[in-house]
C-alpha cells in the first residue's frame, strides 16, 4: 500500500501540470466560457464579441465569447473600402507589443490543441534544416490568403476571409463539428458541399500531423504566429537572454522544439523549456524588473545581501501570484456562471409559438386555418409587415397568397449571400408572375443595401425589403422563421403561404427550380 | 529493456492507428460527397459512415490511453535535445576565438568559406526573388477574379501562385545544406589550426550595446501608435463591424459550403 501511494506521489510530482499548462487551460475555457453555445447549438452574440481572443479562436464556434483576431483582420481588409482597418491592425499591434508570441505559448486555444496531441506517444519529427526553412511558409500564406486576397476582392465588394474559408482548421474543427454535434441544427447538413469535404480533409491531416510534429501549424502555418512573431523582440512577456552570462553552450537551442536561432528569436513562443536547461541561468523571463527594481538588485554588493533581495524578489513573485490567480479565478468563475446561467441573449421568440398576424382576414378556408404556424416544413408561415428599401411602403407575404413566395435572408456584408442573389433574379425573371421572391436584409450594414441593390440589381423583379425587430433587435421576423446566427437562408412557400423547403446557405438555381416545380406539381394534382 | 520494447510496440501500434484513423476519416468524406448527389452530407449518411469509423476509433483512443498509462508507469520521458547545427557550433566557437586572430592562411580559408556562405544566401535570395517577380506577373496577367467563379479563380490563381511560394522557400532547403557544409569545413579548419599552432587570444564578451533603449523607444512607439489606431477603429465603426461579424456564423469559414 505504501508503495502504490508512494508510486502516485512520485508521480504525481513527475507530472503534475506545470503553470504554463494551467494558463494555456485556463485561457481556453475563459474565452470559451459560453457552454450554453453547444446545447442551444447557437453562437454567442454578446458585447464581448468586440474584443479579440489573443490566439486562434474561431468566433463561430458556439463557446466563443470573443473574436478572432485573424478571421477580425481579413473582414476588415473585406471592408477597407468602406471602413479603414485601423481596429484590427492596432489589437494586433497592441496583442504583438505586449505579448508577442508568448500569447501562442501560453494563451492560445489551438495550441494548447497542439500540445495535448503531441503527447501522444508515437515517433516524433524533429526539428532540422528543412523544417527551419519550412517555418517561412507561413509568411507565404500571410501575405496570400490574409492580406492580398481579401484585399483583391474588396475590390469586387465582395467579403472574402481568404484564410478562414479555404485553410484554418480551428473553424472547422470548433465551428463546424460543434454547430453540427447539436440535432437542432440538422438543417446545416444541408449546406455540406466541396468546401466542407476540403476543409475536412485538411483539418484532420492537420490533426494527424500534430501527433507527429510539434506545433505543426504555429510553426509552418499560423499567419497570427507570423505577424506575432515581427514584434517577438521588443515584447513586454516572453524570454530574454543575459549576453554577459551566456556560454554558448547551446542547450537552449538543442532542447528548444521550434525552429529557433536564437532565444528569443520570431519563432519563439517562450514554452519556458530553454530557462531549465541553461547551465549558467542566462535565460529568464522578461518582466522581472516589475518584481523588484534594477536599483534594489544593483545595490546589493555582498552575498548575504544578494541572498537577502533573492529572497524579497521570490516573496513578491508569490504574492504577484496569488493575487492574479486569485483575481483570474474570479474572473473565469464569473464567466462560467454569468454566461450560463444568467446571461440574456434577448432571444424572446420561440419560432414554433409564432408571433404575428393570424391570416385572420386573409380569406384562406377552415382547413387551412388548421395548419400549425411555424418555420418548420408544412407550417404557415407567419406573416409580418416589413419596410421596403426603396422607401415605397411596405410588403407582407400575406398579399402573395395564390402565388409561390421565396423568402431569402441576406446581407451586403455575407458573400455566399451575394453570391446567390442573382440565382434568385433569374428564379424571379424566368417565373415572374407566378413566383414572388422576397429578398430580406439584415439590419446589420443596412445602410449599404440600397447602393449595393441600385448597382447590381437596378431593374429587378425581386423585392428587396428590411428585416424587423420584433420584440427586440435579437428577436427579428429571422428568428421567427427559424433562423439562427447562420446567413443566408432561403424558405419556399406555396400558393398557401405553407413552407414547403428550407436552404440553410446557398441556395442554387436548380435547388430554387426544383423547389417550384414540385410545389407546381402538387398543386396541379390537388386540382 | 522489456518496458522499452513494450513501449515501442505501443507507439508502433498507436502510429499505425493514428494514421489508419485519419485516412479512413478523409476517405470517408471524399466518398460521401462523391456519392451523395446533390445533397452528399445528410444526418443519417453521415451517421451510416460514423458507425463505420466508430471501432478504430475506440481502439485508437484505447491505445493512446495504454500509451499515456504505460507511459506514466513507466516514467516520464524527456524530449531528447537535437543536435547542434554545424553553423550554431561556428557561431558559438567565433565567440570565443575570432577567425581574425588566427594566421594568414588559416584566415584566408576561413574567409574564403564566409564569402562561399554569402554567395548562396545571395544566390537563394535572388531565384527567391525572381520566383516572388514571376510569382506577380503571373498575378497580374494570368489570373482573373470574379465573384460567380470565386472557388474557381482563387484555385486557379493559387494553382500557379503557390508552387512559385513553395519553390521560394524550397530553393533555401540546399542553400542550407551547403551554409551547414560550409561551416562544417571552416570549424574543421580553425579547430585544426588549434591543435597545430595552440589557441589565439580569447575575444573579450561583448559589451552591452545600447539596443535595450533602442527597444525600449520602439516598444514605447508602437505601444502609441496602437493605442491611436484602436482609439481611430472605435470611433470610424471598425469595432462595430467586428461585433457585426462576429455575432453571425460564418457559414463559409467553418467549412458549411
Amino acid at each position: 500500500m505504501k508503495n502504490v501511494i508512494l508510486k502516485i506521489k512520485n508521480w504525481w510530482a513527475a507530472h503534475a501540470p506545470t503553470k504554463r499548462r494551467l494558463i494555456q487551460l485556463y485561457s481556453a475555457l475563459l474565452f470559451n466560457s459560453y457552454l450554453k453555445g453547444y446545447i442551444t447549438g447557437d453562437i454567442f452574440k454578446g458585447m464581448s464579441k468586440n474584443l479579440c481572443t489573443p490566439g486562434l479562436n474561431c468566433y463561430s464556434c458556439p463557446g466563443a465569447v470573443t473574436s478572432c483576431p485573424l478571421g477580425a483582420l481579413q473582414n476588415s481588409f473585406s471592408s477597407s473600402g468602406k471602413t479603414a482597418p485601423y481596429y484590427m491592425l492596432g489589437i494586433i499591434m497592441l496583442y504583438g507589443i505586449i505579448f508577442g508570441r508568448w500569447i501562442c505559448g501560453w494563451l492560445c486555444p489551438f495550441g494548447l490543441i497542439q500540445d495535448l496531441l503531441h503527447k501522444i506517444k508515437t515517433p516524433k519529427l524533429k526539428k532540422s534544416r528543412f523544417t527551419r526553412v519550412l517555418s517561412f511558409f507561413k509568411y507565404v500564406l500571410l501575405v496570400l490568403f490574409v492580406v492580398v486576397l481579401p484585399l483583391i476582392y474588396m475590390l469586387h465588394d465582395f467579403p472574402l476571409p481568404a484564410f478562414c474559408k479555404y485553410i484554418c482548421p480551428a473553424g472547422t474543427i470548433g465551428g463546424a463539428i460543434g454547430l453540427l454535434i447539436n440535432p437542432g441544427n440538422e438543417g446545416m447538413f444541408g449546406m455540406l458541399g466541396p468546401l466542407f469535404t476540403w476543409k475536412f480533409a485538411l483539418a484532420v491531416s492537420f490533426v494527424v500531423g500534430m501527433i507527429f510534429v510539434y506545433r505543426l501549424f504555429c510553426r509552418f502555418i499560423c499567419p497570427l504566429g507570423a505577424l506575432y512573431g515581427f514584434f517577438n523582440k521588443f515584447s513586454l512577456f516572453g524570454i530574454t537572454l543575459d549576453k554577459s552570462k551566456c556560454i554558448s553552450c547551446g542547450k537552449c537551442i538543442s532542447v528548444c522544439e521550434m525552429d529557433i536561432h536564437h532565444v528569443g528569436d520570431h519563432e519563439c513562443i517562450s514554452c519556458g523549456k530553454c530557462v531549465g536547461v541553461c547551465p549558467t541561468k542566462a535565460i529568464s523571463y522578461k518582466g522581472s524588473k516589475i518584481i523588484l527594481p534594477d536599483s534594489e538588485i544593483e545595490s546589493a554588493k555582498t552575498e548575504e545581501e544578494k541572498a537577502a533581495v533573492e529572497v524579497k524578489r521570490e516573496k513578491r513573485v508569490k504574492l504577484a501570484s496569488r493575487i492574479t490567480a486569485l483575481v483570474l479565478s474570479a474572473v473565469l468563475l464569473f464567466s462560467l456562471v454569468y454566461l450560463n446561467f444568467f446571461y440574456d441573449d434577448g432571444t424572446n421568440i420561440d419560432p414554433d409559438q409564432g408571433v404575428g398576424d393570424t391570416d385572420e382576414d386573409s380569406g384562406d378556408t377552415e382547413d387551412d386555418n388548421s395548419i400549425p404556424t411555424g418555420s418548420k416544413i408544412g407550417n404557415k408561415c407567419p406573416s409580418y409587415d416589413l419596410e421596403l428599401v426603396n422607401g415605397s411602403g411596405t410588403v407582407n407575404i400575406k398579399e402573395f397568397r395564390g402565388k409561390i413566395v421565396i423568402i431569402n435572408f441576406w446581407g451586403v456584408w455575407c458573400g455566399p449571400c451575394k453570391q446567390e442573389l442573382p440565382d434568385f433574379d433569374d428564379v424571379a425573371n424566368e417565373y415572374d408572375g407566378e413566383v414572388v421572391v422576397l429578398t430580406i436584409h439584415t439590419v446589420t450594414n443596412k445602410a449599404s443595401a440600397p447602393e449595393y441593390i441600385q448597382t447590381h440589381f437596378p431593374s429587378s423583379k425581386m423585392l428587396f425589403a428590411y428585416d424587423v425587430p420584433l420584440t427586440s433587435e435579437k428577436d427579428m421576423y429571422f428568428h421567427l422563421l427559424g433562423g439562427k446566427s447562420a446567413y443566408p437562408r432561403t424558405l419556399v412557400l406555396d400558393e398557401k403561404g405553407v413552407i414547403q423547403a428550407i436552404f440553410d446557405g446557398k441556395a442554387t438555381h436548380s435547388q430554387l427550380i426544383d423547389s417550384i416545380e414540385a410545389i407546381r406539381s402538387e398543386s396541379a394534382d390537388t386540382q | 529493456m522489456a518496458n522499452s520494447k513494450y513501449a515501442k510496440l505501443i507507439a508502433t501500434a498507436t502510429t499505425v492507428l493514428c494514421i489508419l484513423l485519419g485516412v479512413m476519416f478523409i476517405v470517408c468524406c471524399v466518398h460521401l460527397y462523391f456519392t451523395g448527389g446533390a445533397q452528399p452530407y445528410s444526418r443519417e449518411r453521415v451517421g451510416d459512415y460514423l458507425i463505420i469509423l466508430a471501432v478504430p476509433s475506440f481502439l485508437t483512443l484505447a491505445l493512446v490511453v495504454i500509451g499515456i498509462v504505460f507511459n506514466v508507469v513507466n516514467g516520464k520521458s524527456d524530449v531528447e535535445p537535437t543536435a547542434r547545427t554545424s553553423s550554431e557550433l561556428l557561431e558559438s566557437f567565433t565567440k570565443k576565438f575570432d577567425p581574425k586572430d588566427f594566421p594568414e592562411e588559416i584566415k584566408a580559408k576561413s574567409d574564403m568559406e564566409r564569402d562561399k556562405r554569402q554567395v548562396y544566401s545571395w544566390l537563394a535570395f535572388d531565384i527567391s526573388f525572381l520566383l516572388f517577380l514571376l510569382a506577380v506577373l503571373y498575378f497580374d496577367f494570368f489570373t482573373s477574379f470574379s465573384i460567380d467563379n470565386l472557388n474557381g479563380d482563387v484555385v486557379r490563381a493559387l494553382m500557379g501562385i503557390l508552387p512559385l511560394a513553395i519553390l521560394a522557400v524550397a530553393v533555401h532547403i540546399p542553400k542550407a545544406y551547403l551554409i551547414e557544409k560550409s561551416c562544417q569545413r571552416e570549424l574543421e579548419i580553425l579547430k585544426n589550426s588549434i591543435k597545430e599552432n595552440g589557441a589565439p587570444r580569447v575575444n573579450k564578451t561583448e559589451d552591452s550595446k545600447n539596443g535595450v533603449d533602442y527597444a525600449l523607444i520602439g516598444r514605447y512607439l508602437i505601444v502609441g501608435a496602437a493605442v491611436a489606431l484602436v482609439i481611430l477603429g472605435i470611433f470610424n465603426g471598425g469595432m462595430g463591424d467586428v461585433l457585426d461579424k462576429a455575432v453571425k456564423i460564418c457559414t463559409e469559414c467553418i467549412g458549411l459550403g
